[in-house]
């Protein structure tokens, strides 16, 4: 178990990436300079790498920074400069009934979600998916590694770091071994479809280029 | 004392801010010494000596943007190898050829990419 | 279980003092004796620890960025015939110190059209990045801040945050030579951004892991040995994501004044300089760690003297490179990484995956035996990439359609735009 100080720590970072990710995102929907908001977008989207740290999916956040900050957030900004005066901010576009709304029933979606979540009671998932929350976030509880059987072993419960005391919080492990264990085991038909869909985006991108050459 | 892994973390963050704080240091120093005399042209973008017409953003090439998208699908497909790389050893052979029909789709659409001129500079 | 930089002798002496640990390393207590700081104040001396040992790193790595520009223009000076520097200090030795001296009196001058907040961010941005780079970098047997279990991924990632910074300086300057310049650097970067990691992953097979230390570990024979061909496509790469030469058309001073900072001056023009030289050396040890086998060696030079050793032929054949090369264009840059060198990276793939199947925990001499057939597969694909990219017609292609002249239009040159 963590110390009390370590614990209080990791509240405290907790809180600050929380509401940096939050504070950016609302700057995101409310600033009038496109480039700055796609800026404080790459921001929360850092923070949210933050808050993947800080439950020990260290892949994941990685992966969030490689992805999410480092392409797609050069994607947009490659879009909007290449679209004509953008800078300048666009024009209202009268449909702020309708986006009011459907922010509204989203926003209330997720409070309902989490709202009737069983957020202490995680122990209690089913193996699979015991499988995966431990994959992502890296930690594996002794028992639960048990009920898998013996051929995960290797992939997932690696043995206690030294000098580790206690198994309380389950052994920490390799995360991204772990998504591998379940990339090629349990999940290879969605693996194999990733390829598909990535091929398809490619097809995507080069109708665009095709599109374009046409024209000129 | 925190244990391992939130140590790790709390050493990379602790390391970027000491690094921060040795830039505004830079930037301080900077500041003390450097003179401050603005003055019109001081201000004037440098275009080697041409007065800056309108910006326009558009005159910025769409090509770019077709690689920034070829780069978000390669950069995905590199993001889903780096976790078979290193378990495809542990396991099965079946995987490793799992891995050989992903690869092969990929690279399949990396030759059609290359078919269609999306690789040549125009 | 201490933080994991405890393995050096320095640090945890130096923790060991402040801190009351029970931890095992600890037993002999430190110079002082054993916790000068009351028992649960542990995270103070793990706080003040890593804060020396970043400050440490930090001022080593500015340092050696000061000593590799000095060496550095010496060394173009000879390659290109000339003395270099030589005024200031014993071979002109102090040049650099005179040059931040000077950088640091400059005037700090935004321009009137531009984004002041994204101006002044881009800078910091671009130095952050390669500053916790160097957290993650195993400069020696325990020598680290931090030994991260996706250490390798983490560092293709951190720096990716640098091409931010670039088009922030663009955006920022509102200058159409720092737009041109940061979105030719963008379009480099985030395409060689692709081989670089692919390229590791043949690394991986054989270490079986992300982190650093591991990889490190693993290399009984050094890996530029057994992976040329993932050596050769990571330095490539390597030196086109550090903007350097022959890959350094974001500031081609013949096109685009300086590139993405061409209106930036005093101190964070010198930020954006002195980062591109932070980053050299920060590659050039994680060429270091990931294929020259980090700081092992033998005799009784300490493990981070040899990761330095190591570092500096490195260093000098990116100078190498540097005086030997042209500039490329942005089309033959884009085509090589696209078309040379992202396929070299899956050869290597496919073929360490190959070889990893059959010997799934190779021992030092099969490890051997992998060197000399991956020198092999080196030696016929490069030929046939390069006989490939040789044979075909000289293109030409119509610059004018890269990026449109600003108006006014000089005469002599057809019109772009967006057409």
């Amino acid at each position: 178990m963590n110390g009390v100080e370590g614990s209080s720590v990791t509240d405290v970072a907790f809180w600050v990436v929380s509401a940096i990710a939050i504070a950016a995102s609302i700057m995101v929907v409310t600033l009038r300079d496109i480039f700055r908001a796609a800026l404080f977008l790459a921001l929360s989207f850092l923070a949210v790498a933050g808050l993947y740290i800080l439950l020990r999916a260290e892949f994941l956040a990685v992966v969030q920074i490689l992805v999410y900050v480092g392409a797609i957030s050069i994607l947009i900004v490659f879009a909007i400069v290449l679209v004509r005066d953008m800078p300048g901010g666009g024009k209202d576009n009268h449909l702020k009934v309708v986006a009011a709304t459907v922010a509204a029933l989203l926003g209330a979606l997720a409070i309902f979600v989490s709202y009737n979540s069983d957020f202490t009671n995680l122990d209690a998932l089913e193996s699979s998916n015991a499988d995966v929350a431990a994959a992502l976030t890296g930690t594996y509880d002794l028992d639960a590694s048990n009920a898998v059987g013996d051929e995960y072993e290797d992939q997932i419960a690696v043995a206690p770091p030294e000098g580790a005391e206690g198994t309380e919080i389950g052994i920490f492990s390799n995360s991204t071994g772990s998504i591998g264990g379940l990339f090629i085991r349990d999940f290879v038909l969605p693996f194999e479809a990733v390829s598909v869909l990535l091929l398809a985006a490619m097809i995507g991108a080069l109708a665009l280029l095709r599109q374009r050459g046409e024209e000129s | 004392m925190p244990e391992g892994f939130d140590v790790k973390w709390a050493a990379v963050v602790i390391g970027a801010g000491v690094g921060l704080m040795a830039i505004v240091g830079l930037f301080m120093t900077s500041w003390f010494l450097s003179p401050k005399r603005p003055s019109e042209d001081k201000g004037v973008a440098y275009e080697s000596g041409i007065r800056p017409g309108e910006f326009r953003w558009s005159q910025i090439n769409i090509r770019y943007y077709i690689y920034a998208l070829l780069f978000l699908i390669f950069d995905v497909e590199a993001v889903f190898l780096f976790p078979w790389t290193i378990t495809f050893l542990k396991s099965s052979d079946i995987v490793f050829y799992e891995m050989l029909v992903f690869l092969g789709i990929l690279l399949f659409g990396l030759a059609f990419a290359w078919r269609k001129g999306a690789l040549s500079w125009r | 279980m201490g933080p994991n930089f405890l393995d050096n002798a320095f640090f945890r002496n130096i923790y060991c003092n402040l801190s009351e640990s029970d931890d095992v390393r600890c037993s002999g207590g430190g110079w002082l004796g054993d916790g000068l700081l009351p028992g649960g104040f542990e995270w103070l001396a793990f706080l003040i620890t890593a804060i020396l040992m970043a400050a440490i790193l930090i001022t080593l790595v500015l340092n050696a960025s000061l000593v590799f520009i000095w060496a550095e223009r010496r060394l173009l000076g000879r390659f290109q015939s000339r003395i270099g520097p030589n005024r200031w200090g014993p071979y002109g030795s102090l040049t650099p110190i005179a040059d931040a001296v000077k950088t640091l009196f400059k005037e700090d001058i935004v321009p009137a059209a531009a984004d002041r907040w994204v101006f002044n961010a881009a800078p910091v941005i671009m130095m952050v990045p390669s500053l916790m780079v160097l957290a993650v970098i195993p400069w020696g047997t325990g020598t680290f801040l931090a030994d991260l279990n996706v250490g390798i991924l983490f560092i293709i990632a951190i720096t990716s945050l640098s091409t931010f910074a670039i088009v922030m300086a663009g955006w920022g300057s509102q200058n159409r030579y720092a737009m041109f310049g940061a979105m030719r650097a963008v379009a480099l970067l985030i395409s060689y951004e692709i081989p670089m990691a692919i390229s590791l992953l043949g690394v991986l097979m054989i270490a079986g892991s992300l982190s650093l230390v591991s990889v490190v570990e693993a290399q009984n024979v050094p890996f530029i040995l057994v992976q040329p061909l993932g050596f050769l496509v990571f330095f490539i790469a390597s030196v086109a994501e550090i903007n350097r030469a022959p890959f350094d058309v974001a500031e081609a001073e013949s096109e685009l004044g300086s590139g993405y900072h061409t209106d930036y001056s005093g101190m964070k023009f010198g930020l954006f300089i002195n980062a591109e030289f932070t980053a050299t050396i920060l590659s050039s040890a994680v060429i270091v760690a990931v294929f020259l086998a980090g700081g092992r060696g033998w005799g009784f030079l300490p493990s981070q003297a040899w990761f330095i050793l190591k570092m500096v032929p490195v260093l000098f054949f990116i100078v190498w490179t540097r005086a030997s090369w042209p500039r490329l264009r942005i089309d033959q840059i884009l085509s090589l990484a696209w078309k040379g060198l992202i396929i070299l990276a899956f050869i290597n793939v496919a073929v360490s995956a190959i070889l990893s199947f059959i010997w799934p925990a190779p021992s030092t001499s099969e490890l051997w035996l992998m060197a000399a057939i991956n020198f092999g597969v080196l030696i016929v694909s490069v030929f046939a990439i390069s006989s490939w990219f040789g044979s075909g017609p000289v293109s030409t292609p119509r610059m004018s359609h890269d990026e449109a002249l600003p108006r006014p239009r000089p005469a002599g040159l057809s019109a772009g735009g967006d057409s």
